[in-house]
């Protein structure tokens, strides 16, 4: 565990992320627990225990209502909290910066308390490749279907083609690029029910205008297990499937947990 | 783990078993320590019963993740506006894009573990009314004076009201500036003082003499015939005052015309003899017109007040004229007695300031400077060089290597675009930077330490700052006096 952490820490590092500390297990609670309820300091760890991480809440239909009290004055306090997912396909098709999500990150225009992660599940380069050959050549046969039938070609076919191109070129060979899969989740907090409904609608017009996503998708109904998604774990996005050739070919070659070394 | 009661027959059968009461579970002595954690001491009840449920997304959202590469991923990485710098050393401002604040202190960079940078060296380059002078007042001298055991030098340019604008400064620390002048009342230097070589030797004496030369030429370089006829006279004139009184350079002018009559000539020509003799002339004459010039600078030996006093020393030059040799040689005596000074008064931080420290970083001192850099570091002395551009500066020269091997630059605003080019060049900034150095606003500066990316860092003063770090008092008084 401390070799992880210590090459984690220095992976982050060399990266160039700016000044890295690791947090000790105390600090993820309190971490978790400032995003439940704000109030909390984000570094206060007196009374965390790295098992209790969860606060009293109840639920409606599109919040997670966290009834706690404020540590430095002791007044209770209750917080709303909504979490949207952001997809690979409700984003708008173009050139993005390292600095897209500024106004989302740092916006001045959003006052409210709002948390982001992206999760992202690595895919060996070899399955990726085959996936993005896979879409390029279903995308090129519906182009030509199209051509041949005499229709206007589908727009969203052409950007997907685009797509599908350019992760091909990224997994040339010895690029060393590997795939991976992403989704994003954004919560946002506020005090009361009318401020979340105005947040709501502040964050999804910066989305729409600032950042070009076109829509956020709201996890109504199960928002209390949706603000898990954007604290310091691992949840919210299921890992990809291996298609069946390549179970039948890791079985052949004898690559399955069975004969690995233990 | 093992069940403490096995189910009694009837609650095994096919359709019952789903009725029937849960058994308890008592986890196994021997399994996980006291700081382990058990699923089965949590409190409540498992909220995830089915797996295939779970999976599929039915208790908590599980999206399958849209396809891309490691590649284009990197726009999804949002570390990118987090903290640039750590918590230690000294606050120096806000960082605009993450609105954190941004720590640092050479010093304490510098004795981190892992270094943090390879050099305690400063650069902070920007146009006049910048800001650069209030920020340079704060991080490098008020700010970091706090601190134990840590004092600074200040080579002191910009006049307000009479005297340096850090004469205030000193005086809060109960100090006094240490004046210079050109009419004869002010502070003496002396060129040889023996603090100088208890620093760096005879060489570095010699070698600071050789600058003071070229700067009273104007830069012009000693030929060979002279730089022998200078070092003769020197150690001449060092023999002669070993017990009696401290030599001064004016000892030094009769010594430049008797060299080529030493012993140590004999075997020379008759016309070598004469050309040593020539170019021992020429030197006194050079030296001659700087003591008639700046008598009252250099002319004597070292004022009893040049010490350093405490926390806070001021060598005010700014009633020295702008152009001449007198400001360089100030500031590369004072460099020199530095290093001389510190090496018996150990296990103090120093930071050294030069005000338009163009003068020592780029003109023939730069040469000085930087040979003595690994003395510097080993006396703890950061040296902080503060001016307005460096296109000046040849490239190439000694000057420009020092420069290139600071590791804290703060590039304010420069607004010709030359300027601006030069500071993205030289310290390795993004190539858009170059645009945005032509238009900050006052109080912003990027800032850059090791190998780190760039920042923009926007300088906050408390209000006692304000008051103290103030350097338009002159505009203000007239203001107030017109309204």
């Amino acid at each position: 565990m401390v070799q992880e952490i210590t090459t984690a820490k220095r992976g982050l590092i060399e990266a160039r992320l700016g000044e890295v500390e690791v947090l000790t297990a105390r600090q993820v609670a309190a971490v978790i627990l400032h995003q439940q309820n704000p109030s909390r300091p984000i570094d206060y760890v007196a009374d965390t225990h790295p098992t209790h991480i969860g606060l009293p809440s109840h639920d409606e239909f599109s919040a997670h209502i966290v009834d706690d009290s404020d540590p430095v004055t002791g007044l209770p306090v209750q917080w709303w909290h909504r979490t949207a997912a952001i997809r690979g396909d409700a984003l708008a098709t173009g050139p993005r910066s390292q600095l897209w999500m500024l106004d989302l990150l740092i916006g001045t225009d959003l006052e409210f308390v709002r948390s982001i992660s992206f999760h992202l599940h690595l895919v060996p380069a070899a399955e990726a490749k085959n996936a993005a050959r896979r879409d390029l050549t279903r995308d090129t046969a519906a182009t030509i279907a199209d051509v041949e039938a005499g229709r206007l070609t589908n727009d969203e076919t052409d950007t997907n083609m685009t797509a599908a191109r350019r992760r091909t070129a990224d997994l040339s060979a010895g690029s060393h690029h590997h795939g991976a899969t992403w989704v994003g989740y954004v919560t946002i907090s506020e005090r009361g029910r009318s401020g979340l409904m105005r947040a709501s609608r502040r964050l999804e017009d910066t989305c729409h205008t600032g950042l070009g996503i076109e829509r956020v998708e709201w996890l109504d109904s199960y928002q209390a297990a949706a603000s898990g998604t954007t604290w310091p774990l691992a949840r919210g996005h299921t890992t990809t499937s291996t298609p069946m050739s390549t179970r039948f070919y890791n079985r052949l070659a004898g690559r399955s947990e069975k004969d690995a070394l233990t | 783990m093992t069940t403490t009661e096995q189910r009694t027959g009837l609650w095994n059968l096919p359709v019952l078993r789903n009725f029937a009461a849960p058994t308890e579970i008592a986890p196994d002595d021997e399994a996980g320590s006291a700081d382990e954690v058990m699923p089965w001491s949590i409190p409540g009840s498992r909220l995830r019963e089915r797996v295939s449920l779970a999976r599929r997304g039915f208790y908590a959202p599980a999206l399958a993740g849209a396809p891309t590469t490691t590649r284009q991923a990197e726009i999804l990485n949002t570390a990118i506006i987090g903290p640039p710098t750590g918590t230690r050393g000294i606050v120096n401002g806000r960082d605009v894009l993450s609105r954190t604040s941004i720590a640092h202190d050479p010093v304490t960079a510098y004795n981190s573990t892992p270094r943090l940078v390879s050099s305690p060296n400063v650069v902070v380059v920007g146009d006049v009314g910048a800001g650069k002078s209030a920020y340079v007042k704060c991080n490098y001298v008020l700010r970091p004076l706090l601190l134990a055991k840590r004092r600074a030098v200040v080579f002191d340019k910009k006049d307000q009201g009479g005297e340096g604008e850090y004469s205030n400064v000193v005086r809060r620390y109960q100090g006094e500036p240490i004046r210079f002048s050109t009419d004869g009342d002010g502070t003496r230097l002396n060129l040889l003082d023996p603090i100088i070589s208890r620093g760096t030797g005879t060489t570095g004496q010699t070698r600071l003499l050789n600058v003071v030369t070229r700067l009273a030429r104007d830069n012009h370089t000693l030929n060979e015939w002279e730089e022998e006829a200078l070092r003769a006279a020197l150690h001449t004139t060092l023999g002669h005052h070993t017990d009696t009184r401290t030599a001064v350079l004016a000892d030094v002018l009769p010594e430049l015309g008797r060299i080529a009559d030493l012993p140590a000539y004999t075997d020379l020509s008759p016309a070598a003899r004469d050309a040593l003799h020539h170019a021992g002339l020429s030197v006194r004459f050079t030296l001659n017109g700087l003591l008639q010039d700046y008598g009252g600078l250099l002319d004597g030996e070292t004022s009893p007040e040049v010490d350093l006093t405490g926390k806070l020393t001021s060598f005010d030059i700014s009633q020295l004229p702008d152009d001449g040799p007198s400001v360089p040689a100030i500031m590369a005596i004072g460099h020199m007695w530095l290093l001389g000074r510190l090496r018996h008064d150990r296990g103090w931080a120093t930071t050294c300031i030069y005000e338009e420290g163009w003068h020592i970083a780029a003109g023939p001192s730069a040469t000085l400077a930087r040979s003595n850099q690994k003395l510097s570091r080993g006396l703890a002395l950061s040296n902080v060089f503060n001016f307005h551009k460096g296109t000046d500066i040849p490239p190439g020269s000694p000057g420009m290597a020092m420069i290139q091997e600071a590791q804290t630059v703060h590039v304010f605003r420069q607004s010709r675009p030359d300027d601006a080019t030069w500071c993205q060049h030289t310290f390795g900034f993004a190539p858009e930077t170059a645009a945005q150095i032509e238009t900050l606003a006052d109080g912003h500066s990027f800032f850059k330490y090791g190998t780190h990316p760039e920042t923009l860092v926007h300088h906050i003063r408390s209000p006692w700052e304000i008051a103290v770090t103030n350097t338009d008092e002159a505009f203000h008084a007239a203001n107030t006096h017109h309204g």
